[in-house]
């Protein structure tokens, strides 16, 4: 037998109800409120350091400075290498800044490069009288590295921009 | 049982019609006298400010805030504050989101701006100072761009509440640079991504609420329920 909702007086009860509370409920609350908002943005200054050897040569020996052609700070540090010959007597005498760094085998220039600037001079000087005997050519070859300078607060540190700087590199 | 049924529909018609009819009735009722009535209600309102600067609604950020592109790992100062720049008592919140957004250059000399994705880019990696001496600061919920700052205390008319103090990008984004040595000996750097530049972005969202009733006001208007102390100091509550 097909049920009849209507013949039980619940199902009229029911509507009632809803019709009630339907009109009764009163509408959400509302509270005072307000907001606002702002943006922005700013370049982050990731730029690969650009720096370049500036030699001057004068005989056998050499004036070295690195110069920052870049847009931002960069540490620098150099190596020079030369054959070991017994006539060949090379002295190097670096400039405030650099320092000798035993464990990388380099030299390194503990201040930052500002954009445009150079470096204190490197100075190669040969022994050009025990050099005149040798029988070889030989070569003096200067190597640079530059790394964009990354800050620890307010200052440039250097073991942080070679360790992130450089983590990736070659 | 159908006289019962009869009467119960009936019934609903007739409170359905009473209802109805004194909802209408109200109009013409209000209408027939003239009166004013002076409602008098203070204005709850909220600021946002940077370096002592008010910023007015959808605003710009930083744009006195760095004097150079920013360099990894160095401090600038970033004071970011909430101020009631209404006339009553008030609860304040910050929403505070930071991300990483990429910049090309088209050819016509238009520029397109994309979001970096957090997946690939750490939001983390741009650093700010916020105060929990005041706030109480919950990071967004499955949301690594965002951190929500809850005011502690009540905020009076024209009272300034400093959340932050500066602002930084961690050193370790230079990562984002790859190193390739080409033939020559020479190295060459490239981002990561192919773009023009890589640009931090910062949004921050001040947002205010009534002090009476203020839990309900609360977990009405920022879905958050908080328990009010006696001395009217907010807490998240469990």
């Amino acid at each position: 037998m097909k049920k009849n909702f209507w013949k039980k007086p619940y199902g009229a009860i029911a509507l009632i109800m809803a019709l009630v509370l339907g009109f009764a409920v009163n509408p959400s609350l509302a509270y005072f409120t307000d907001y606002t908002t702002a943006a922005g943005t700013a370049p982050v200054a990731l730029e690969p350091s650009h720096t370049e050897i500036i030699e001057i040569l004068n005989g056998l020996d050499k004036q070295i400075q690195i110069k920052n052609t870049g847009t931002s700070e960069a540490f620098v540090r150099l190596r020079i290498f030369y054959p070991a010959l017994d006539n060949l007597d090379v002295k190097i005498t670096a400039g405030a800044g650099w320092v000798w760094e035993e464990a990388e085998n380099c030299w390194i220039y503990t201040e930052v490069l500002k954009p445009q600037a150079s470096t204190t001079v490197v100075q190669v000087d040969v022994d050009e009288t025990k050099a005149g005997s040798l029988t070889q050519d030989f070569q003096i070859v200067v190597v640079h590295e530059s790394v964009q300078a990354l800050y620890d607060g307010d200052h440039p540190d250097w073991n942080l921009s070679w360790s992130h700087g450089m983590e990736k590199g070659e | 049982m159908r006289k019962i049924k009869y009467g119960l529909i009936a019934c609903a018609a007739v409170l359905v019609i009473a209802l109805g009819v004194g909802a209408a009735r109200a109009v013409p009722a209000a209408r027939n006298e003239e009166y004013t009535a002076e409602i008098a209600t203070s204005e709850l309102t909220v600021g946002l400010v940077e370096n002592g600067v008010l910023i007015p609604n959808e605003g710009e950020l930083l744009t006195n805030t760095f004097k150079e592109n920013v360099i990894p790992g160095k401090n600038y100062t970033e004071e970011l504050s909430a101020v009631n720049t209404g006339e009553v008592e008030e609860y304040i919140r910050v929403i505070v989101t930071r991300r990483w957004v990429k910049v090309v250059k088209n050819e016509d000399g238009s520029t397109t701006v994309t979001e970096i994705p957090e997946t690939e880019l750490d939001p983390a990696l741009i650093r700010l100072s916020l105060k929990d001496t005041d706030w109480i600061v919950a990071p967004a919920s499955g949301n690594k761009e965002q951190v929500v700052l809850y005011g502690k205390h009540i905020v009076k008319a024209s009272e300034t509440v400093m959340f932050n103090t500066e602002i930084s990008v961690d050193p370790k984004v230079a990562s984002i640079l790859t190193h390739t040595e080409l033939e020559n000996g020479s190295v060459v750097s490239s981002y990561d991504y192919d773009a023009d530049s890589v640009q931090l972005q910062l949004i921050a969202e001040v947002d205010a609420v009534q002090v009476n009733n203020a839990q309900d006001a609360i977990l009405s208007a920022w879905g958050v329920k908080v328990n009010i102390a006696d001395d009217g100091t907010l807490s998240l509550a469990e």
